[in-house]
């Protein structure tokens, strides 16, 4: 056994001592008591080596700098010379020689008792990817990884770490097309004066139940950008908690949501001020249809002390049919006086004077609808660096919006 | 093509019951151009928003055919698409739908075989009337009239019908928010369309836009119907006069029949919340 796998499970089983004292994450606005998050399916698994059907669309025979997870195993990777200094191995077979880097990182920015999916995903999990750029790896190339579910419950756990001045640009993409229960926590670690250009998208099945949650810590003079496309078609609760650690660190967070049929998508993005002169930016755009429903939350939180920071946050949702619903819950928590903050929200139909404003040009009324949906949603779409998946995503959403 | 006919009877409308057109008769050929003048609240705009079909406005009698089709009877997007034009007083914002790809779409829309519209014809004919209307060379990647001043509106309004090549264009106070220059560039811009295939519908207070246009007709509105016809002479007199001797000749004494409000930019606000909502 080694080191890392013994400190591993060090902490499982103190997750497992404090599991009966811990509540399923606070959804404001979505009850989710009676979701099914812990009938797992634990069995043992043998994917297939090569790109799954279900990701097919997701990456090109030519695409270079991917990786495809099947339950939790590695079955493709095509990785180019430019990532040579780069850690990417599964979550449960990191090397010793990172030891000190899991002992520090793990379980930090994601806490294993933040609650009791964070918990029962630490003592669970089945796979995930330890994803580690040494000091000064600055790569242009994006990395795309594309993780599948297929034969069992999904408990996947990353831990992302970025050493002093790295740049590194990550795609990453959830999919699956059956029932299954699904439980996602990255945790990501932005160095000093580093950069990550993160791209997710999640894209599964109705029958799914999923938490997805992303905690991430940024050093002094880091930067954490995320574009974060919740697509999928079940219902899911989704938390971007990103933690400005060292002075000068930068956040911008993107989501772009999409509720249909009769799911219920639950978003929570918090960018927290724990260190002075640091920034943080959140928009959140989405749309509710048919009996769906769609809560954003976005909050800005800056502690005391924390001066010269900046603190702003705009969430929108379009509610497209009678029955849909919506909410967009902008919080700012300012315990300080020498910063900034602002918030916009707004929850509404489209604008009948756009409508007719484009028809009278000549297209038709669902022409103008999809156009104006489009805009809205698509501003996000540009921000992916991948082209596949950025094609994958315009794809899917012209699906979901054309339905 | 043949000489375009737009033909108003007698058409009456109401806003919220309010009856604001009582009657308005008024025919454009191809070739011609009108100017609908008049002091502000006498139902000038309503006119235009009621040809092009506004769902703010209830026709209530008369009607409206171009070339012997009833306009009245078509949706919104069938009037754009039978060759009528209305460049707006308040263009609408569209955020992430680029100048270019409405255009195209529109244009798409009206091709009459449904074929693509060719890209780099488009491209051409877009560059060319961008530079023709002096406007930014990034204006076709910016999005639909978002964050335009209120003269670059104006001008993409312009651009809009010069591709679209419409066969009645009403502009409803094209002038207003324009400087002296961009009043001429307009001007020649719509200077340039006429021909026999295109007639055009100018409304407007000022005499300014007219130094610019010369109409052929010119009439007046009061009290929601054309109460005055003319030529150039009547613009003219009413460059120097002012209104009220027209008042006066036909006996009117409130010329109203609307106090025309802006519009408002309409946003509904999601709840502030309290700092106990959340602990994560």
């Amino acid at each position: 056994m080694t080191q890392v796998s013994r400190f591993m499970d060090e902490l499982k089983k103190r997750a497992a001592s404090e599991l009966a004292g811990l509540s399923l994450p606070k959804a404001e606005k979505t009850v989710i008591k009676n979701w099914d998050f812990e009938t797992l399916a634990l069995n043992e698994v043998a994917p297939a080596a090569g790109i799954p059907a279900v990701a097919a669309g997701l990456v090109k025979e030519e695409d270079a700098n991917t990786v495809i997870v099947v339950d939790g195993k590695i079955v493709y990777s095509k990785l180019s010379d430019s990532f040579k200094d780069v850690v990417i191995a599964p979550i449960t077979e990191v090397a010793d020689e990172h030891l000190s880097l899991v002992q520090e990182h793990l379980g930090k920015a994601a806490p294993y008792n933040a609650n009791k999916l964070a918990a029962m995903n630490l003592i669970n999990l089945n796979g995930g990817l330890f994803i580690y750029a040494p000091k000064n790896t600055v790569i242009e190339e994006a990395l795309s990884v594309i993780y599948v579910q297929q034969d069992r419950s999904l408990i996947n756990r990353n831990l992302i770490v970025l050493g002093q001045s790295a740049e590194l640009k990550l795609v990453e993409a959830y999919v699956n097309d059956s029932k299954a229960i699904i439980n996602l926590v990255t945790e990501v670690v932005v160095g000093d004066n580093a950069k990550l250009d993160h791209a997710t998208m999640e894209r599964l099945h109705a029958d799914v139940t999923a938490y997805n949650s992303k905690r991430v810590h940024v050093q002094k003079h880091g930067r954490y950008d995320l574009s974060h496309g919740a697509l999928s078609d079940g219902n899911v609760v989704t938390e971007n908690l990103i933690g400005l650690v060292g002075e000068g660190a930068e956040s911008e967070v993107n989501v772009v949501a999409i509720a249909e049929k009769t799911q219920k998508q639950n978003v929570t993005v918090m960018i927290e001020h724990l260190a002075p002169r640091t920034i943080g930016n959140i928009v959140n755009h989405g749309i509710s249809q048919d009996e769906a429903q769609l809560v954003f939350n976005g909050i800005g939180k800056i502690h005391k002390g924390m001066k010269g920071s900046n603190a702003e946050q705009e969430s929108r949702v379009m509610i497209l049919s009678e029955n849909a619903r919506a909410d967009a819950n902008p919080l700012l928590l300012i315990e300080e006086y020498d910063v900034m903050a602002g918030h916009a929200a707004g929850v509404g139909k489209i604008d009948e004077e756009q409508i007719y404003y484009m028809m009278s040009r000549g297209v038709t009324r669902r022409e103008a609808e999809l156009l104006i949906i489009q805009g809205f949603l698509m501003p996000f779409v540009n921000e992916i660096s991948n082209e596949s998946v950025r094609e994958e995503l315009t794809k899917t959403i012209q699906a979901k919006i054309s339905a | 093509m043949s000489q375009p006919v737009l033909n108003i009877t007698d058409l009456r409308a109401t806003v919220e019951d309010k009856e604001i057109l009582k009657g308005v008769n008024l025919t454009v050929k191809g070739g011609e151009i009108h100017a609908i003048m008049g002091p502000n609240g006498t139902g000038k705009s309503t006119l235009a928003s009621t040809i092009m079909g506004h769902p703010k406005f209830e026709v209530i009698g008369g009607s409206v055919q171009l070339d012997g089709e009833e306009v009245l009877d078509m949706e919104v997007d069938e009037r754009g698409r039978s060759g009528l034009f209305l460049a707006m007083q308040y263009p609408s914002e569209v955020p992430g739908v680029t100048n270019s790809d409405f255009l195209r779409q529109a244009m798409q829309a009206q091709s009459e075989d449904g074929k693509d519209v060719p890209i780099f014809k488009f491209i051409r004919e877009l560059d060319k009337n961008v530079s023709a209307l002096e406007m930014n060379k990034d204006l076709p990647h910016r999005y639909l009239n978002e964050g335009f001043s209120g003269g670059e509106k104006k001008r993409n309004e312009i651009l809009q019908m010069m591709m679209l090549k419409p066969k009645i264009a009403i502009l409803d106070e094209i002038d207003s928010g324009l400087d002296v220059d961009a009043m001429r560039i307009v001007g020649n811009a719509v200077n340039s369309m006429r021909s026999s295939e295109f007639g055009c519908l100018l409304i407007t207070h000022y005499q300014r836009l007219l130094d610019h246009i010369e109409p052929d007709y010119v009439h007046v509105m009061m009290q929601g119907r054309i109460v005055k016809s003319g030529g150039k002479e009547l613009m003219k007199r009413i460059d120097t006069e002012g209104y009220e001797w027209i008042k006066q000749e036909l006996g009117i004494t409130d010329e109203r029949v609307v106090i025309e409000d802006e519009p408002k930019a309409r946003e509904s606000i999601g709840s502030c919340a309290t700092s106990d909502m959340f602990k994560i």
